[in-house]
């Protein structure tokens, strides 16, 4: 006779492995343990799916409010108390390389004449530019143009600013966002993807050409944001 | 706090392994680390689980409780290893509050001749309108709301993907026998009444 309750566990996944075949085997003998499967099987899907719902609806504002307030303030108590890292040098930060990595590959077939500046790699770093790669990096450690780009990019500032209006973004809207401490661009979220992390990703077109670079060029470009235990962070910035 | 945050990703050795030759990290970074925090995810966890608890009262009063709670008392929670069964116990303590706090306002709503005088309830939520649940969800919510405490409460545990574990904290059961039984029969009640109710 077999337990219900290992039947449920055989349904939900959480039975103990060394039972998972006997279980199995005395399931697809008996009919009647069958239907039982089918049960548990149907209840797990329908709670599963009224959990969607229920999240898949925005926060009240009122609540939506709070969370912002005390994350910025849980925020600003970190910064004041953590002087001694270095939090622009995104370049440095090593946790993003397979993100930024995935995302390099993802880019490459979504946008033509692009650069994508992996903020980890020590490596080579090269420019498609008119069909023509140009180094971008060199191993000489030549990296000024990165060093120059990101002055005028404030990353601690845009993972505050975005962490606070990305859940409420829909695909193709438009939405402007500080990129430094006085300085707003317009953006337009184009699309999302799952890194290979399973982290959900989003792709951030800027709306016109800003300039960034200290050549005084305007580029435009997009920036992918990844999430990372419900915080997202800028992974990449490529320019268009 | 540096050194509180160091300690927290030494002991945190698999994700501390990727970062510990650089210490450049931004603040998010560094709050990723965190095991807990209060973000939209957590609370939208917590307004699924309030879904069933509340029964008639509105989920995000209750979960707005909590939060106000977590909130305050923040330095007490914020490496507490099961932080969603805390907010569970919370929110059934406030559910509780509110109960008691009607139940003696009616005892005083009594007629001249002591006869209880009948209350409309004008707080009874419709959970469907104020979630703004779609139809085809609907009936599954009415149905699980309709059910006794203890079955609302575990399946909406169980709807939240919580490990039997945690759900043995969340509902304060002796053994996780208890548990699993516990959520083996609510399954089955909620497939009955959802089949009956066709």
């Amino acid at each position: 006779m077999l337990d219900e309750i290992k039947i449920m566990q055989f349904a939900d996944g959480t039975l103990d492995p060394s039972e998972r075949d006997n279980v199995q085997k005395e399931i697809e003998n008996n009919p009647k343990y069958k239907k039982i499967l089918d049960d548990y099987i149907y209840t797990a899907e329908i709670l599963s799916n009224i959990s969607k719902e229920i999240k898949s609806k925005p926060l009240p504002e009122y609540l939506n409010n709070k969370i912002d307030k005390f994350n910025r303030n849980r925020v600003q108590s970190i910064s004041n108390s953590k002087l001694s890292f270095n939090f622009f040098n995104i370049f440095n930060i090593k946790y993003s390389a397979i993100a930024a990595t995935f995302c390099f590959v993802f880019m490459a077939g979504y946008f033509a004449n692009q650069v994508i500046i992996d903020m980890n790699s020590k490596h080579q770093v090269s420019i498609k530019f008119n069909d023509t790669y140009k180094d971008f990096r060199n191993n000489s450690g030549t990296n000024n143009k990165i060093l120059n780009f990101y002055e005028s990019f404030n990353e601690r500032k845009f993972n505050e600013e975005i962490n606070l209006i990305v859940n409420k973004l829909k695909k193709d809207q438009k939405f402007e966002i500080l990129i430094s401490e006085d300085r707003k661009a317009s953006f337009q979220f184009i699309d999302s993807f799952k890194d290979k992390n399973n982290n959900e990703c989003k792709v951030l077109k800027s709306d016109k050409k800003i300039k960034l670079t200290s050549d005084g060029n305007e580029n435009s470009f997009s920036l992918t944001i990844c999430q990372n235990k419900s915080y997202w962070s800028l992974t990449s910035i490529n320019i268009l | 706090m540096d050194q509180q945050l160091r300690k927290k990703m030494s002991t945190n050795s698999l994700p501390f392994n990727n970062y510990k030759n650089n210490l450049d990290l931004s603040i998010y970074d560094i709050i990723n680390f965190m095991k807990n925090s209060l973000n939209q995810d957590f609370i939208k966890s917590l307004v699924v689980i309030a879904a069933g608890i509340s029964k008639n009262s509105d989920p995000y009063e209750l979960v707005n409780g909590v939060f106000e709670y977590l909130k305050k008392n923040w330095e007490r929670y914020e490496e507490h290893p099961n932080l969603k069964a805390i907010a569970v116990l919370k929110m059934k303590g406030l559910f509780i509050d509110e109960i008691r706090k009607n139940k003696n306002l009616e005892d005083n709503l009594v007629n001249d001749d002591g006869s209880d005088i009948e209350i409309v309830d004008n707080n009874q939520v419709d959970i469907v309108e104020r979630l703004e649940i779609k139809s085809n969800f609907s009936k599954t919510i009415i149905t699980i709301r309709s059910m006794g405490e203890k079955c609302r409460e575990i399946l909406m545990l169980a709807a939240e993907e919580m490990s039997m574990q945690e759900m043995q904290v969340a509902t304060g059961v002796n053994s996780l026998g208890t548990v699993l039984s516990r959520l083996s029969n609510c399954r089955k009640e909620l497939k009955e009444r959802l089949s009956n109710a066709r």
